[in-house]
């Protein structure tokens, strides 16, 4: 009952603040409104107020109404190859999972005999994290999640699917960071610093390696508990039972085919988002009215959500807040580059944590090769494409992975917003600390 | 125009329309897969002629103008219809219901009547399920004239307002016309045809004797949720503010999307939730629907078609053309075929109160002149038996020739 008095509260302190800030004068008006008119968001989306999406529609109805995006801005921010891909996508995986893979697949890592959840956890979370390393996180994600959910199902492993879960949503956020493919501001600094593929791998590897055995050592002492649970018994209760159709394979061959344009994308030039939809599209066609309720059962509500999302990142960096913040970097730390690696860190992994991170590294890809130039301090690049991808790990926000994560434990375990953002927050700062520490020391 | 196509594709705008046409069949056919075809068929066209889809929806701010709209009144919808205000109309017509004759009166000028303020689907797709109750409970009562008339009204009555059918809120985006102008117009031209052919209709299918229904408790249906009391207040408060909205610089489209949003979140958080009650496969083949008819009209596909562009110029050919093509495809499909042309002429208010009026109509002729006659009809059949075509086509062509008649000579007048 609480929220339901603390959130007008707070809209209405927002509100009062507003005056008082704008004749301070330090940031423009509508520099101002997008940012209280965000706290808000976050707020209302933390103490889950009303339904995210309707709360994250309503926010930027009001962006609308004080004139700070436009019809026209909204669309570009939109990201059509982003919610193109995770479209396409969906519809594939729940082919799939209509035609049975997904069981089969879950079927055969059941019988592979884990005794422990942490030989679960781990042997999932490594997949997730190769697999992150060479393909769009959403789609390892969009895979792993059900994927995953059925395994726990076939081994009655209840709530303590969550840390299972959890564990794959950090996975995939730090795998998409050890290959300049991985992640978008990866493929944008890869293109911006004319580097080689392996030479990329080579600097970026080892700290991610390190953080992500951290990151799981973290998981495993989180959640000791349900880490130890026995499941071995289990196991042998379930075979896997192939039952071949038709459907089946097509949808196989589809996803393959997919995954290969995906990985051709250099020599084809069709992008990841064509690539899905093209398969998408292939499925519908061949699939006839196998894919009719698989239509009704795409998760239309966490696109529109994340479209939302996109364009509200999109307005911080349309009233040029990113830039202020990138302007206050390179002013303040005067080139020292323990001073630079330490606010890089924090800040790159605080500010991806709470927006969209593609805008942030469009931005901020300037500002690194410009500080990079002053100090010869070139180990920054990797700071910042590290901490931007940590970011991702500590809200249901931050990232594709969190998001769908965060969508899935909520849809079957009532997961709050804020649990999810207790244990992001936790792993997020020793994360960061890791990074910090490892290059102040190197 | 041509900033639009960024590759000039050497492909014939035929393949296009082709792939449209194939897409308009199966969606005619099986319109449960209706938004599945019109997104493949789009994909493929934008594949085929190289297009660029954020541009054609940057430039065509219609379409979300459509999508929005046609959002709000899904909301309005859905909170009615988790409101069980339908069952609640079910059932005060059934406890009502003392003759054949009268009862046919009701439900058909109700059906009009909720018609021009929601979605007709759900409003048919109830009345449906009153008719086959009254069979149930009268054995001698043959529901499936009822339906058929149930049908030609609800899709006349649908044309009185902006909000009343998708096919409006296209041409009313489209053609600029206000929700005023729509009650101002169309309205009076809606519920004269409605009594015209009710009068045609009542002649043909009356019938004599009295009965009596039993039905369940009222206060079984109502009173258990907030949904019915709030879906009530937001249809009231949609109707009241909507009108207004271009005083404040808002488009009637628009507003309907923007107001369903606030009252989901001003609601609480259990109305907000009504949110994914949402028939999102149905916006997103409105969505898909009106890039491809866009994507065609880009590539030159309706200057193929239509090649007498200059036909488009008179509103009689308008007229006749709209009530031919909804006819045979869904009245909104036809007006998104129609609006394009009419658009690339700059045509005047007459040509489009003229699409508007004769897609009403023309869906109201066949049984698969709009989804809702479709859906009503599967839903007939299911529970009960289904009605040979020829049998409606016989109804509904008696019961709207004189409303093809009546309603253009109201549209001169009103033009004039």
């Amino acid at each position: 009952m609480k929220r339901h008095y603390a959130v007008p509260v707070i809209l209405l302190l927002l509100t009062l603040i507003y005056f008082p800030l704008r004749d301070y004068g330090v940031l423009e008006p509508k520099q101002l409104q997008t940012i209280l008119v965000f706290i808000a968001l976050f707020f209302m989306l933390a103490m889950e107020y009303r339904h995210r999406t309707v709360v994250s529609l309503t926010s930027l109805l009001i962006l609308w109404f004080l004139g700070i995006m436009k019809g026209e801005d909204m669309i570009h921010y939109l990201d059509l190859d982003v919610l193109g891909l995770l479209f396409g996508m969906m519809v594939i995986v729940e082919a799939l999972r209509e035609a049975g893979f997904l069981s089969i697949l879950a079927g055969a890592l059941t019988s592979l005999g884990f005794r422990k959840i942490y030989h679960l956890t781990i042997a999932l979370s490594l997949f997730t994290f190769i697999t992150s390393a060479l393909l769009d996180n959403a789609t390892v994600m969009l895979i792993i999640i059900p994927m995953t959910l059925s395994i726990c199902e076939t081994l009655n492993l209840g709530r303590a699917t969550v840390p299972v879960l959890i564990a794959l949503s950090i996975s995939s956020n730090l795998g998409g960071l050890l290959t300049p493919i991985g992640d978008p501001p990866n493929i944008m600094a890869y293109s911006h610093l004319q580097i080689s593929f392996i030479g990329f791998i080579l600097n970026i590897g080892p700290p991610t390696l390190l953080i992500y055995v951290i990151s799981l050592a973290v998981i495993m002492t989180l959640f000791r508990r349900e880490m130890t649970f026995e499941i071995g018994n289990k196991n042998d209760k379930e075979k896997p039972k192939i039952e071949k159709n038709s459907f089946l394979i097509i949808s196989i061959l589809v996803l393959t085919l997919v995954l290969l344009l995906f990985l051709l994308q250099d020599i084809t030039g069709i992008s990841p988002s064509a690539s899905a939809l093209y398969g998408a599209t292939l499925l519908m066609i061949i699939g006839g009215r196998r894919m009719a309720p698989i239509l009704r059962e795409v998760n239309w509500d966490l696109l529109i959500f994340l479209g939302s999302i996109l364009i509200f990142s999109g307005s911080l960096e349309k009233v040029g807040i990113l830039y202020l913040l990138a302007q206050i970097i390179s002013k303040s730390t005067h080139g020292n580059p323990y001073i630079l690696t330490t606010l890089i860190a924090w800040l790159s992994s605080l500010v991806s944590a709470l927006v969209d991170n593609i805008p942030y590294a469009a931005v901020m890809i300037p500002v690194i090769d410009e500080l990079v130039s002053l100090t010869g301090y070139y180990e920054l690049w990797w700071v910042f494409l590290i901490s931007v991808g940590l970011g991702g790990i500590a809200t249901p926000i931050a990232s594709v992975p969190s998001l769908l994560t965060y969508s899935a434990l909520r849809d079957k375990f009532e997961f709050k917003f804020l649990d999810f953002m207790k244990i992001g927050l936790i792993v997020w700062i020793i994360l960061t600390l890791s990074l910090n520490l490892y290059y102040l020391l190197l | 125009m041509e900033s639009l196509v960024p590759l000039v594709s050497s492909h014939s705008p035929v393949y296009g329309l082709l792939i449209f046409a194939l897409a308009l069949t199966l969606s005619s056919i099986k319109p449960e897969y209706k938004a599945l075809v019109f997104i493949s068929s789009l994909a493929i066209i934008v594949n085929i002629y190289s297009l660029n889809l954020e541009k054609i929806f940057i430039e065509r701010t219609e379409i979300i103008k459509i999508v929005s709209a046609v959002f709000g009144l899904e909301v309005l919808s859905a909170l009615l219809s988790k409101g069980r205000f339908y069952e609640l109309i079910s059932h005060r017509i059934l406890g009502r219901a003392r003759s054949p004759n009268r009862i046919f009166i009701m439900m058909n000028l109700l059906t009009a009547l909720l018609s021009a303020i929601l979605s007709n689907v759900l409003v048919l797709l109830y009345m449906v399920l009153v008719a086959v109750k009254l069979a149930e409970c009268i054995p001698e009562f043959d529901p499936r004239d009822l339906v058929t008339s149930l049908i030609i009204s609800s899709n006349l009555g649908s044309m009185a307002t902006f909000m009343g059918d998708i096919s409006n809120i296209i041409v009313g985006v489209n053609g600029d016309i206000s929700f005023l102008d729509f009650l101002s117009v169309a309205a009076p031209i809606s519920m004269a045809s409605t009594l015209l052919s009710l009068s045609v209709l009542f002649i043909l299918l009356r019938r004599g004797g009295r009965f009596h229904c039993e039905v369940a408790e009222r206060s079984e249906i109502r009173g258990e949720n907030p949904y019915l009391i709030f879906g009530l207040t937001s249809l009231i408060l949609m109707l009241t503010l909507i009108p207004f909205s271009r005083r404040l610089g808002i488009d009637d489209s628009l507003a309907i999307g923007i107001t369903a949003v606030f009252l989901l979140f001003l609601g609480g958080d259990e109305i907000s939730k009504v949110f994914t009650e949402v028939d999102w496969p149905s916006l997103i083949y409105l969505g898909a629907l009106l890039l491809t008819t866009e994507s065609i009209n880009l590539i030159g596909g309706f200057k193929i078609l239509f090649e007498e562009m200059s036909l488009f110029r008179n509103q009689l050919n308008v007229y006749f053309v709209s009530i031919g093509l909804s006819m045979l495809i869904d009245d909104a499909e036809a007006v998104a075929i129609l609006s394009p042309v009419l658009r690339s002429l700059n045509a005047g208010r007459d040509l489009w109160w003229a699409a508007i009026v004769g897609s009403s109509i023309g869906s109201a002729l066949t049984p698969w002149g709009s989804i809702a006659n479709i859906i009503a009809l599967r839903k007939l059949r299911e529970s009960y038996r289904g009605i040979s075509i020829l049998r409606f086509l016989k109804i509904s062509i008696l019961a709207n020739l004189p409303t093809i008649i009546l309603a253009y000579v109201m549209l001169n007048w009103v033009s004039e």
